[in-house]
């Protein structure tokens, strides 16, 4: 017993003393100068709708590329979504539904990870952020992607635009909910 | 003779002096749209704060900063766009007796943050 706790307590500290590897040396060692809440994320919800009025339901609406005031802010997927609990119907290759259902996107920022090892590396890091001031902004979906259920993968082009706000000293801004037609 | 005596030692104490000849150290931003804040040649102050494309002003070292000659690293805070990182440069900087040395960094200047 004595044992077991010692390995455990041991175990612990060489678990606290591990570095987080999953920063890079500039996201770990950069600070904010004004102490200010940064940016970090935007909220979106989109939903495809069919021809006929029904919805695609997917696992998730891959690969979507979105700008902000056309400037390239990230390509992500959305969140999964457990098709199983969905009242849905085959049509071809694609499951549809009447009901709307949205897919949340979490979009932080992609910028570049480059090696850090020349100071015009961290000058093109610190000066790669994007800041969103308070404002008025305009979001693209430029394109995605879903997988149907015969595995095929098709891409689409919506340009759909939206408006959104930036309010004063906020990490995450929601985009709003964009309805995406497809053939 | 004590005259003579003291008179000797001041003579030997001002060769002394005479044959010590301080160095002049200056740093250059030319580092792209940054600027660098509490430069320092090892832990001499060198500047507060360079622009992009500033010169610190000329900064003699004498014997009583820094035995000459020397050699040491810069260290700098990087700060753009709201944000800050402390970094120090990979090479050190030779500064001997009577040189003018200019250090510029660039954007292909080795740099760390000594935490990695």
């Amino acid at each position: 017993m004595k044992r077991l706790i010692y390995f455990l307590l041991i175990e612990l500290f060489i678990v606290s003393c591990e570095k987080d590897d999953s920063l890079s040396s500039a996201d770990r060692n950069v600070v904010s100068e004004d102490g200010s809440i940064t940016f970090e994320e935007l909220l979106i919800l989109v939903n495809i709708k069919t021809t006929d009025s029904t919805y695609l339901i997917v696992e998730s609406v891959d690969s979507v590329s979105i700008y902000i005031n056309n400037y390239y802010w990230t390509k992500i997927n959305s969140q999964t979504l457990d098709t199983s609990k969905v009242d849905k119907q085959l049509v071809d290759n694609k499951y549809i539904t009447d009901n709307k259902t949205n897919y949340l996107i979490i979009a932080n920022q992609d910028i570049e990870q480059p090696d850090y090892n020349t100071a015009g590396e961290f000058a093109q890091y610190l000066n790669a952020a994007y800041e969103l001031k308070p404002g008025e902004y305009a979001c693209l979906i430029e394109s995605f992607q879903v997988t149907f259920n015969d595995n095929s993968i098709k891409t689409y082009y919506p340009f759909e635009y939206t408006t959104f706000k930036v309010e004063q000293n906020s990490r995450s801004a929601f985009v709003g909910e964009i309805e995406i037609k497809i053939d | 003779m004590k005259t003579i005596k003291l008179i000797l030692i001041v003579c030997i104490t001002g060769i002394l002096q005479s044959c010590y000849k301080p160095g002049d150290i200056q740093v250059q931003n030319n580092i792209t749209q940054v600027k660098i804040v509490d430069v320092k040649w090892g832990d001499i102050y060198i500047a507060t704060e360079l622009l992009p494309g500033e010169t610190s002003e000329k900064l003699t070292i004498d014997r009583y900063e820094e035995k000459l000659p020397s050699s040491h690293k810069i260290s700098f805070k990087m700060t753009a766009n709201n944000k800050s990182i402390y970094l120090e440069t990979e090479e050190e900087y030779l500064l001997g007796e009577d040189d003018d040395l200019l250090i510029v960094l660039t954007d292909d200047t080795g740099v760390k943050n000594p935490n990695e």
